[in-house]
């Protein structure tokens, strides 16, 4: 899998957003570049997956794997209810039926219906021995023991063994495996950011699909409350006072254009914004609603530190994004933003001449050539590949700096991806749902955010919800009250959506900036925290203005969609 | 806008030609190009997007994808055209590349058997990754050479593609020999009806592997300053 | 709180029409002006027939405002209605309908497509007023502040008698939540909600909710004309409830206290006060009109007016 060519002006290390847009940018800009991921997919931290794929990567037991160990501590909670329980309830009865006529006809038995399941399950499990580790935590089966030994030895009693059912209903939802795409890191994109900009001017986003969020919803003492968006919203939201909305309002209109009135806020800058927005009258649960809601702040120590200054940039951020699409000032991806972003951008360098070679190991990386090319890449395989520049991902740090000397911390995001049979609030599908620190006794901010098969996230049934929590002292244990205050416990409950399936994980990247090694490498961190990706497009413009000083940044594709 | 179910008279008819013009909207087709480097993937598109071939071409660069216009019946459908852009060389192509795709064209070359496995193991990926109902078409390229090298007996083809329920032709893209054909074929098995009535956003009708999603409310990036959505609720300023 | 541009679509002129056109190419602009000329010499000639109604129709699709070309076409209708049965005049004016609708399309604010689509339904034999308020359903979501729409709107409803007077209040409703800054939604309002509560009880309360609907849109957007307008209205209903005409200065005077630069909320504290004719209220009126003198300079003599006015009250 050699490419006959192996000398390029930039090798691109990781498909991470990032990286697709510098090696989208400088192929449109004439450079020849050689892009290598080690993984078989695209965007790595920004990845989105089918659901057997996500339990896989979350679940890979492979330490020393510099991607997937920064997945660890995962935790699978399967709850069989739902359509997949009933599913297999009707598969065993249909078996039963059948079995019933096989005993007419030639004296089989119910034990024949059960160890049909059983050819089932080994089949789905030799197809996919992955998923050994997940019946095992879920199901508490051990697939060797339990499930190819009963296949061989055919128990005469044919009673239902407790793992049975349980079993049965997960084989049913990876079955429909294939409807999900699930984001490793889910975000969201600014209708007027700079991305969507960059999108649109580029290009770039003809390859891509999105849909407006509908609501962002805040929780505030003990229930949650739709957080008004827009003047309609204020208008008819019916539990704030007159007053507060006149101060509400009031306050969005300054935030809309602060610059122009810096008077207003002079003697608050480099003080926290939390002390502004008090001295703007405005009541705890209005600051909760801007800080949480429109500046999407929530953790803990953000809260507090964060300035005046760069508040009123998140809130007016958010306000010029408002109105352009749909209620909220947000988009959705379809199929995940991360993943497909990465894509498009890497499309487009391949579209203009760039190599692409994915589930591609290296053995070795050198930046510092005394002679010849500055940079060679060594590839498991014996090819070694030179270049005049190396960009790469935080996860191919290792090789520049065994020692570490780069880190200067690890970034953690606790996160859980939740399948529901319902959805959280009725009608609204594509909702974020913002839990402030101690709300529901958690440590740090929660935000959820729920995507359904309108962003083709899963199948038309059922629901996923994104939890992720960040911050020092982030915990399992904040997502899972966060899952617990959405759902039911209680299957009795039909009035709130029931868990079916739940993967909790910790996510801890290496965080190292953007850091020039020297002047023809140059390492860059994903965003994983935050809920946007507005870092990235600014990020990459300035690697590519060192490595093409002068060129145009990602100008406009010529259209060849118009007729010729 | 509504339209009137029943109208009678030979009036109306006159009337309709102001209307026909924007009901006659046409019916997009995202179709991917698959197959071995060097099959002639893109000189096929070429001869059937600007009827002009190039002997010695390059690589395919600098195109997002290529457009043409065909009509059938009543109907005009738009063929948006997708190469790989050299991706599948070391089996990196985005799954993005099948998404939507309602159409596969998979090239090989009559004069190298080899490239007729590698063709049959495109179609194996289309059926894992694709949309369920995509229509293949394998097509085999360099028909001008049939005479002088050919490697693959057309038999051999035709049965594998009846196995495997594909449409199957030879073509030149050199001569132009049956390159309308390949696409017009295509056309015809499209479920255009379905594709009409799932009509929203930018006429993808159901995404790889079944989970397509819903046509409303598509956003569009590129619909001008301000651009709106008209299907959902008026702008909240 | 969003940008607060509105989107409308500009009423294009035939002369930028023809601009527009000419960017597209030289000989689209050469078909178009041979068009104008073909119709141009029928109509001189008098030749209402079939080839004159087809160019018409394809000048129609592409300028719809061109107003004279409607006025032609409705000449030649009336020249072949002579020649049709009922059903294909029938067929006839729907199809007209239906090229009204894509000419609302290009321009949903021309007049002339407005008027056209009037005087069809007027003719045709059996008018579907249901097919119009379908489409009024569809423009104004497109544009909720489409003043054509909304009084084509009341045309349509008056004439058809399909509508309750309640089902165009809730309407309203509808349509003041999405965006309460919108004259011809409240103006249309006050046309209907009268008719909508005849039980004197029932009107009491729906008058009490338009209050509060009215505070809530004064209190979120103070400078919004449209809702302070709506509410000199629902007081006119009432001269001589004291009670409630207190009430509202009493709100609008705490507004006040937060935004004490509002010339709505000042204006209407003043014509309340007039109105109430109490003595305590003399100075702090007169205060008001001073400093409106200096926040709208622009009719400050307006004010000077009002002041004279209320000192000779006194």
């Amino acid at each position: 899998m050699t490419a006959d060519k192996t000398h390029f002006d930039v090798i691109v290390l990781g498909t991470g957003l990032t990286e697709s847009i510098v090696a989208g940018s400088l192929a449109r800009a004439g450079k020849s570049v050689l892009h290598i991921d080690r993984n078989e997919f695209y965007g790595e931290h920004l990845a989105s997956f089918d659901l057997i794929n996500l339990l896989k990567v979350t679940n890979h037991g492979k330490e020393e794997d510099p991607f997937l160990s920064c997945y660890d501590e995962v935790e699978l909670i399967f709850q069989s209810g739902g359509e997949e329980a009933k599913e297999a309830q009707m598969k065993e009865e249909v078996l039963k039926t059948n079995s019933v006529e096989a005993t007419a006809r030639d004296g089989g038995s119910d034990v024949e219906a059960k160890s049909d399941r059983k050819t089932e399950l080994a089949d789905f499990l030799r197809d996919y021995p992955d998923m050994d580790a997940v019946f095992k935590a879920t199901c508490g089966i051990d697939v060797e023991d339990t499930v190819l030994s009963h296949l061989t030895k055919s128990t005469a009693d044919g009673e239902s063994e407790p793992w049975m059912p349980k079993s049965w209903a997960l084989l049913e939802l990876l079955r429909t495996s294939r409807q999900y795409n699930l984001e490793l890191c889910p975000k969201l994109l600014y209708s007027r950011g700079g991305l969507v900009e960059l999108l649109a001017k580029s290009g770039v986003g003809r390859y891509l699909e999105f849909k407006a969020l509908d609501q962002i919803y805040l929780f505030w003492e003990g229930k949650v409350e739709q957080a008004p968006g827009s003047k309609e919203d204020v208008f008819g939201n019916q539990t704030v006072s007159l007053v507060d909305k006149r101060r509400l309002m009031k306050f969005l209109t300054f935030a809309m254009d602060y610059e122009e009135n810096e008077g207003l806020f002079d003697a608050f800058k480099g003080k926290p914004y939390q002390s502004f927005l008090q001295d703007q009258k405005l009541s705890p649960r209005l600051i909760a609603f801007i800080l949480n809601a429109t500046a999407l702040v929530v953790e803990r120590e953000t809260l507090v530190t964060l300035s005046t200054e760069e508040g009123l940039a998140l809130t007016q951020r958010h306000l010029r994004s408002l109105g352009r699409w749909g209620k909220t000032a947000f988009l959705v991806a379809l199929y995940g933003a991360g993943s497909e972003l990465s894509q498009a951008f890497c499309r487009l360098c391949a579209v203009y001449g760039g190599t692409y070679i994915l589930k591609y190991p290296l053995s070795h990386i050198s930046i510092s050539s005394e002679s010849g090319p500055p940079v060679s890449v060594a590839a498991d395989d014996g090819t070694v590949y030179t270049a005049s520049w190396v960009v790469t991902s935080s996860t191919y740090a290792k090789y520049f700096d065994p020692e570490h000397k780069l880190e200067a911390e690890s970034q953690t995001v606790w996160r859980g991806i939740a399948i529901l049979d319902q959805p959280l609030y009725g009608q609204s599908t594509l909702n974020v749902t913002v839990f402030p620190p101690e709300s529901i006794g958690n440590v740090q901010g929660v935000m959820a955010t729920q995507q359904s098969w309108d962003v083709s996230s899963c199948p038309k049934t059922k629901y996923v919800v994104h939890f992720q929590a960040s911050g020092p002292c982030c915990s399992r244990e904040d997502i899972r009250k966060a899952l617990v205050a959405l759902t039911n416990d209680a299957p009795a409950d039909a009035a709130k959506p029931t868990v079916l399936l739940a993967v909790l994980y910790r996510q801890t990247v290496r965080s190292c900036g953007t850091t020039w090694l020297n002047d023809s490498a140059v390492v860059c961190t994903p965003e994983t925290a935050t809920p946007d990706l507005e870092q990235a497009p600014t990020v990459a413009r300035s690697i590519f203005d060192r490595i093409a000083p002068g060129e145009e940044f990602l100008p406009s594709v010529p259209d060849q969609s118009e007729d010729m | 806008m509504s339209t009137p179910s029943a109208q009678p008279g030979g009036a109306a008819a006159a009337a309709a030609g102001a209307v026909d013009a924007a009901t006659l909207k046409p019916i997009q087709v995202k179709l991917v190009l698959l197959g071995e480097a060097a099959v002639g993937k893109s000189s096929l598109v070429l001869r059937f997007v600007n009827n002009e071939f190039q002997e010695n071409k390059e690589p395919t660069i600098g195109a997002a994808f290529l457009t043409q216009k065909c009509k059938l019946d009543d109907k005009i459908i738009k063929f948006e055209i997708w190469d790989t852009a050299g991706q599948e060389r070391f089996h990196s192509l985005a799954p993005m590349y099948y998404r939507n795709a309602q159409a596969a064209v998979v090239v090989y070359d009559i004069t190298k058997p080899a490239s007729l496995d590698k063709a049959k193991s495109w179609v194996k990926e289309l059926q894992r990754q694709a949309n369920p109902n995509i229509v293949i078409a394998l097509v085999g390229n360099k028909l001008d050479l049939a005479a002088t090298s050919r490697g693959v007996p057309a038999e051999e083809a035709s049965a594998y593609a009846a196995e495997a329920g594909l449409l199957c032709a030879e073509a030149s893209a050199k001569t132009g020999d049956n390159v309308m054909d390949v696409f017009t074929e295509i056309a015809k098995k499209i479920p255009l009806e379905q594709l009409l009535a799932a009509r929203g956003g930018r006429g993808g009708a159901s995404g790889a592997g079944g989970s397509g999603a819903a046509g409303t409310g598509r956003v569009d990036l590129n619909a001008g300053p301000g651009g709106r959505n008209t299907q959902q609720g008026p702008c909240a300023c | 709180m969003s940008s607060g541009q509105h989107y409308q679509k500009k009423v294009k002129t035939s002369n930028e029409e023809i601009a527009a056109l000419r960017q597209k190419s030289v000989k689209k602009l050469a078909e178009y002006q041979e068009l104008c000329a073909a119709i141009s010499k029928k109509r001189k000639g008098n030749e209402d027939d079939d080839e004159a109604f087809k160019l018409t129709t394809k000048l129609l699709s592409l300028n719809p405002e061109f107003y004279t070309m409607w006025n032609f076409r409705r000449r030649i209708i009336l020249e072949r209605k002579k020649s049709l049965d009922t059903d294909g005049y029938q067929a006839l004016c729907l199809s007209e309908l239906q090229l009204a609708d894509a000419a609302l399309k290009l321009n949903p604010k021309s007049y002339w497509v407005w008027n056209h689509r009037r005087w069809i339904l007027e003719h045709m034999p059996e008018a579907t007023w249901n097919r119009e308020l379908k489409l009024l359903g569809v423009m104004l979501n497109m544009d909720a502040r489409n003043f054509h729409g909304w009084d084509y709107r009341r045309y349509v409803v008056a004439a058809s008698g399909s509508r309750t007077p309640r089902e165009e209040f809730d309407f309203t409703t509808e349509k003041i939540t999405q965006n309460f800054s919108n004259y011809s939604a409240w103006h249309y309002r006050s046309k209907v909600i009268l008719q909508s509560f005849t039980d004197p009880e029932e009107k009491s309360k729906a008058l009490d909710h338009e209050f509060e609907l009215v505070r809530n849109a004064v209190y979120t957007e103070p400078a919004d004309q449209s809702a302070w307008l709506y509410q000199r209205w629902l007081l006119s209903l009432m001269p001589q409830d004291r009670e409630r005409w207190m009430k509202e200065l009493e709100s609008i005077q705490e507004l006040v206290e937060i935004e004490p630069d509002s010339k709505w909320a000042l204006l209407t504290v003043v014509h309340i006060m007039m109105h109430l004719r109490r003595n305590e209220d003399h100075d702090e009126i007169i205060q008001i009109l001073k400093k409106l003198q200096t926040l709208d300079s622009d009719r400050a003599a307006y004010y000077k007016d009002v002041a004279a006015q209320a000192a000779g009250k006194q």
